[in-house]
């Protein structure tokens, strides 16, 4: 097994207060890593700084032994890696297939001159596109402009856009936050579907869905790594349930 | 389907409009109507607001005018005042779109004054004041109704390559970075690059405008390049619709018919014209454009209620 991502020493002060504060980090590829831990803990914080969102106070990032430390957010597409916000980050306006085909589009367009062919020239991407949106269940809402799906849809639309990338590695922040019982259901088996595909970092709040569906567990907690493991040793792990539970030591 | 009745109606304006107004006020329509729509794509589809277009149209103005003036001919004069004018703006547009809301909208304002007074100080140059007098025009187009077709035909030409535009996957990639530039980004698109495209796309076709532009009362008179004229293209964009490609069209049309001829009766038409912003601005949004799409949907739906069993639809 080797590992896709390695994050080494990776810090994020605001003001003088770390968020994150030297998480060091590997992620095996094929396989789906969470990571937990409490509010305001710095994981998305830590998604924001591998995705590009955020510049590092310090450390190093290396996806597939290249260092992305300091690459822009528009050049990890590029590399294989494709993000999920935690809070639904669309396109409201325009189509569910617009949407998920922009997507597509910036990852498989060739040179210039495909910026203003017609749509109907590439048979390929509007394929995969809507083989996505079947994927994530949206095919009777392709037509539909974004801002009229439901919370639901829209974070499957999320993931679509997120798949569209066809990244070797997914970063998915909370894709159940908010969802119904029954649509934290079809996200969970959606993911588990994916992750015969991809290798995927998670974030999830939902204590079930990522005992259930992970390789690999890491726990953050004050902008630190206090324990790492397969889920039934993170489980018996007494570290993280002090920090849950808040237990004074 | 739809655009292509409208592309048929602003043929027939282009075909019958030359007789029913002075076919000079119609060409001064057809040519703010390149730079309306052209201000649009950058409005209205990439969301960027910038005051200071009237720069690339004096620019192109100018040069065109001087390269005529020097004695070039009309095929090298147009082309030489456009690519002119688009280094500037290519130049200018590097720094503008750096920044974002009231900052971009800043530069581009600071930059438009900065052209005016250089056009304004340059008076051996630019002729000043008095703007650039006594352009020549060439031979081919001498006549008003030679001329009248020659702007008929680059109009058509450079509507039909922005339709091109927008509805390529260019134009979707610029409506993606109105609706959402950090997730734009986040799914591979370098955001600054396409914002300075649209940029140079809208200042392009602004600029051509402005060669053209030059040789119709043979005069650029230096309030071309002010930056009351970008407010004016603005204008124009809201007051015909941004959310239509053929919007901008309506505002230009309108706008150059209160100015020319609605003038002539009523000196203080400008006073109309706030009026007509303030009402577009608090119950418009949409401009006309959005106003004849609004009626035409409650007209059918009116039809379609009183037919049996068309209610429900």
């Amino acid at each position: 097994m080797t590992s896709i991502l390695e994050c080494a020493g990776v810090f994020k002060n605001f003001g003088g207060v770390p968020a994150v504060a030297g998480v060091d980090l590997q992620v095996e590829e094929g396989h789906i890593h969470s990571i937990i831990g409490p509010n305001g803990a710095g994981k998305s914080t830590f998604f924001n700084l591998i995705s590009g969102e955020l510049p590092l106070s310090a450390g190093t990032v290396y996806f597939k032994g290249h260092d992305i430390t300091h690459a822009p957010s528009h050049v990890l597409p590029h590399m294989g890696i494709s993000r999920c916000f935690q809070l639904t980050n669309v396109f409201p306006k325009l189509s569910v297939f617009e949407n998920v085909w922009a997507a597509m589009f910036a990852h498989e367009k060739g040179g210039p001159v495909d910026f203003l062919r017609k749509f109907t020239r590439f048979p390929d991407i509007n394929r995969k596109t809507e083989e996505i949106i079947e994927e994530v269940g949206l095919s009777h809402k392709a037509t539909e402009r974004a801002e009229t799906l439901s919370h639901g849809q829209s974070r499957m639309l999320e993931v679509a856009i997120t798949l569209a990338g066809l990244p070797t590695l997914m970063l998915l922040d909370e894709p159940t936050q908010g969802l119904a019982p029954e649509a934290t259901h079809e996200m969970t088996d959606l993911i588990k579907r994916l992750a015969n595909n991809y290798t995927i970092l998670l974030i999830e709040h939902k204590m079930h869905i990522v005992m259930e569906i992970s390789d690999v567990i890491s726990v953050l907690n004050l902008g630190q790594i206090i324990a790492e493991g397969k889920p039934d040793e993170i489980q018996r792990n007494e570290l993280v349930q002090d920090a849950y539970l808040g237990r004074l030591r | 389907m739809r655009n292509r009745y409208l592309l048929i109606a602003v043929l027939v304006f282009v075909v019958v409009g030359p007789f029913i107004l002075p076919p000079n006020t119609v060409a001064e329509m057809l040519i703010f109507g390149i730079i309306a729509v052209s201000t649009n794509i950058m409005l209205g589809y990439t969301g960027m607001l910038s005051f200071g277009q009237a720069a690339y149209f004096g620019i192109g103005a100018y040069a065109c005018g001087l390269l005529l003036k020097a004695g070039y001919p009309l095929i090298l004069a147009i082309p030489g005042g456009t690519l002119f004018s688009m280094l500037i703006a290519a130049m200018v547009g590097n720094f503008c779109v750096k920044r974002t809301g009231l900052y971009f909208i800043c530069l581009t304002f600071a930059f438009n004054q900065m052209f005016y007074f250089i056009a304004y100080v340059w008076t051996d140059v630019t002729g000043g004041e008095d703007g650039l007098a006594d352009i020549p025009r060439p031979e081919i187009i001498t006549t008003p109704e030679a001329y009248y077709v020659f702007v008929a035909i680059m109009f058509g030409a450079c509507l039909l390559a922005m339709l091109k535009i927008v509805s390529s996957p260019l134009g979707l990639v610029f409506r993606l970075i109105r609706e959402n530039p950090e997730r734009a980004a986040a799914i591979g698109y370098n955001v600054g690059l396409y914002k300075w495209y649209s940029f140079m796309i809208a200042s392009g076709f602004t600029a051509l405008a402005g060669t053209i532009y030059a040789m119709l009362y043979d005069i650029v008179p230096i309030d071309q390049i002010h930056w009351l004229k970008s407010g004016d293209f603005i204008f124009m964009v809201l007051f015909g619709g941004s959310g239509n490609f053929f919007g901008p069209l309506i505002g230009a049309v309108g706008y150059i018919w209160l100015s020319d001829s609605f003038a002539l009766i009523w000196a203080r038409w400008p006073l109309l014209m706030g009026c007509m912003f303030l009402i577009i601005v608090l119950y418009l949004r949409g401009g006309v454009a959005d106003l004849i799409e609004r009626a035409y949907g409650f007209l059918t739906r009116a039809r379609r209620g009183a037919e049996p069993g068309g209610s429900a639809a």
